[in-house]
């Protein structure tokens, strides 16, 4: 019944999604958290937080969605701490406003008229001044490549919640990049 | 719109973990997976068909017999994690387990005065453990040494509270308690200096331990000076000072004041000494004696060293055999500073035996001043000797004034030791031998008789 063999499974999968998917979660937590020690500390406990389940008995069917969930759990806890507003007071944030500014069409030209270069460096730079929910979804469907779906399953929201967040959150990247320039 | 976004890919493409930083994660995470490797079995878990079998089987034993298998679950985790924590230093992942849980419980289970005093007084050892053996890796930096100055002072001021109040209703068990925690100390201090590569180094823990060993010290004088109510003053004076400053600033081997300022002391008063003190003693020496022994057998020290042990507890097994002889002879005061020397060497040898592991450590990092402490550990030695030799020849004069069969165990006894000395024979047999004819001497000296 116990195939020696077979034992080093769950340590090589481990091994494995630690090659595949440090880079990926230490890039998510950098743009989430804004500091690139903690993003590294969060990176690691999330692989420790893994094997402690793995070690608990615990059964990972899909690591990367795994290792997001645990992260994006850590991250939410580490807001909590640092911060005292709630994160509904910083999504009352209103973008209501800036919706209408980009309907009427004023910003689009603008972008375009941004150098490639100047662009990357200036979403790098905004992307950490988003509203956390917003942050969280635009970066998990932007940077990390989810699905809304996937993303909706990650966060226990709908799906139509995650649509909604990555909309809100794509035009307000969009207004702190040109507001850089301006 | 979908500009931007892709812009966003893009842009944070480029952030990625330094090869340091992943190489430092990766080697975190290997430990980790190392530290809590997966049971034999529990592989099985990834897959189908055996999985829900062995769930099933889990969830089976742990319905029916919950008890058992929460015991298990005690054992396998709890056990583990907490032994494994028991060796872990300060700046490893287990130390708060071994301070807050383990050490917690261990306060907890000390139910009486007297055991709170030395579960109290075994941490407080434990600190200075601890920085010894950081200082002997030289991993032991000025905040470590304060956390453990501070946990050190914390402890000990717990045992002095505890011990103030055995005081209170046995003086006997508070002088015998407080001899063992200030030798101790002295003994820890000494290992401290001796792995340090720096002497400064170490001052903060130095100073702590000192104050805590002049706390001790005070509350010794205190019982002391309480078991001989009815003694004259000049005794209680000559007790007050003598033992308390040599055992502090000798660090062991010593007091070669106390039994001969004893001794010129009016030997009628000497019998007014609570008799109950010196038998406690007595029975705190001979079990020391015995741990010193045990330990020394298993003790991976070279022959020259465990060849020094060795004498030293012949010395000690001396001071035991000395204190017997004058408490036949009623001589409680006599006998119960003999039996608190025997104490102090092997009390000393236990804490150097202990902390043989640091002192190999740093004695291979710093050959030359591992060499001197030896060699003044060693006149030390030959000082502790000398004066134990005076000692036993006025215990053999004191001796002859004293009834005949008295007479002629002391000097059976010292002689048997002299002869024995330079053969460094088993002491365990000696101190059997002389046990067990003890019991037996009066009789077949009245035969002969």
């Amino acid at each position: 019944m116990t195939d020696p063999r077979k034992r080093p499974q769950q340590e090589e999968a481990c091994l494995e999604a630690f090659t595949a998917y440090s880079d990926p979660l230490f890039r998510h937590a950098f743009f989430r958290l804004s500091n690139r020690d903690r993003a590294l500390e969060l990176t690691q406990e999330t692989f420790l937080k893994a094997w402690d389940y793995v070690y608990g008995g615990g059964e990972v069917q899909q690591f990367k969605s795994f290792l997001y969930r645990i992260l994006n759990n850590l991250i939410i806890d580490e807001y909590h701490k640092s911060k005292q507003s709630s994160l509904d007071e910083l999504l009352e944030s209103d973008t209501g406003d800036l919706e209408a500014k980009m309907s009427e069409g004023s910003v689009r030209e603008t972008e375009e008229g941004l150098d490639e270069q100047g662009l990357l460096e200036t979403i790098r730079v905004r992307i950490p001044e988003l509203p956390d929910l917003y942050r969280e979804a635009v970066t998990m469907r932007y940077i990390d490549g989810f699905t809304p779906k996937e993303i909706a399953g990650m966060i226990g929201v709908t799906e139509n919640v995650v649509s909604v967040r990555l909309h809100r959150g794509v035009i307000k990247l969009k207004a702190l990049c040109l507001n850089n320039d301006l | 719109m979908n500009d931007i976004t892709n812009h966003i890919k893009k842009a944070t493409d480029s952030l990625r973990l330094s090869e340091t930083e992943r190489r430092d994660m990766s080697h975190v995470v290997r430990e980790y997976m190392a530290h809590k490797p997966l049971p034999a079995g529990r592989h099985g878990l990834t897959h189908g068909a055996y999985s829900s079998i062995s769930l099933r089987w889990f969830a089976f034993s742990w319905i029916h017999r919950p008890l058992a298998a929460a015991l298990a679950l005690v054992f396998i985790f709890g056990g583990g994690v907490s032994f494994a924590a028991e060796g872990a230093l300060p700046g490893d992942a287990l130390y708060a387990v071994k301070t807050k849980v383990n050490e917690s419980v261990k306060v907890a289970l000390a139910t009486d005065t007297e055991a709170r005093a030395n579960v109290q007084m075994e941490l407080a050892e434990r600190r200075i453990e601890e920085a010894a053996t950081l200082a002997s890796e030289n991993r032991l930096d000025a905040e470590t040494q304060t956390a453990l100055a501070a946990a050190f002072e914390t402890h000990a001021s717990n045992a002095t509270r505890e011990v103030a109040t055995i005081d209170e209703d046995d003086s006997s068990a508070a002088a015998e308690i407080t001899s063992r925690f200030e030798t101790r100390l002295a003994a820890h201090e000494e290992v401290l200096a001796l792995v340090s590569a720096d002497v400064n180094a170490t001052n903060t823990l130095a100073s702590a331990i000192r104050g805590a060993g002049l706390a001790v010290a005070d509350i010794r004088a205190r019982a002391e000076e309480r078991m001989s109510v009815s003694a004259p003053a000049a005794m209680s004076l000559a007790m007050e000072t003598a033992p308390a400053s040599a055992t502090m600033k000798a660090a062991a081997p010593s007091a070669p004041e106390t039994p001969s300022t004893q001794m010129d002391v009016a030997d009628d008063s000497a019998a007014k000494y609570d008799p109950r003190a010196a038998e406690r003693m007595r029975n705190s020496a001979e079990a020391q004696l015995k741990v010193a022994q045990k330990k020394l057998k298993s003790s991976k020290a070279s022959t020259e060293v465990k060849a020094q042990a060795e004498a030293e507890l012949v010395l000690a097994d001396d001071h035991l055999e000395e204190g017997r002889v004058f408490l036949k002879d009623k001589a409680s005061a006599q006998a119960y500073h003999a039996f608190q020397q025997s104490l102090v060497i092997s009390e000393k040898l236990n804490v150097m035996l202990k902390s043989e592991t640091s002192l190999k450590k740093a004695g291979a990092r710093t050959p030359d001043s591992r060499a001197s402490a030896r060699a003044k550990a060693q006149e030390a030695r030959d000082e502790a000797r000398d004066d134990a030799e005076e000692a036993r020849t006025e215990a053999k004069i004191q001796a002859t004034a004293t009834p005949i069969q008295i007479e002629v165990e002391a000097d059976a006894g010292t002689s048997v030791v002299h002869e024995v000395v330079p053969v460094i024979p088993p002491p365990f047999k000696i101190f059997h031998f002389e046990d067990e004819e003890d019991e037996d001497s009066d009789s077949l000296i009245n035969i002969e008789l």
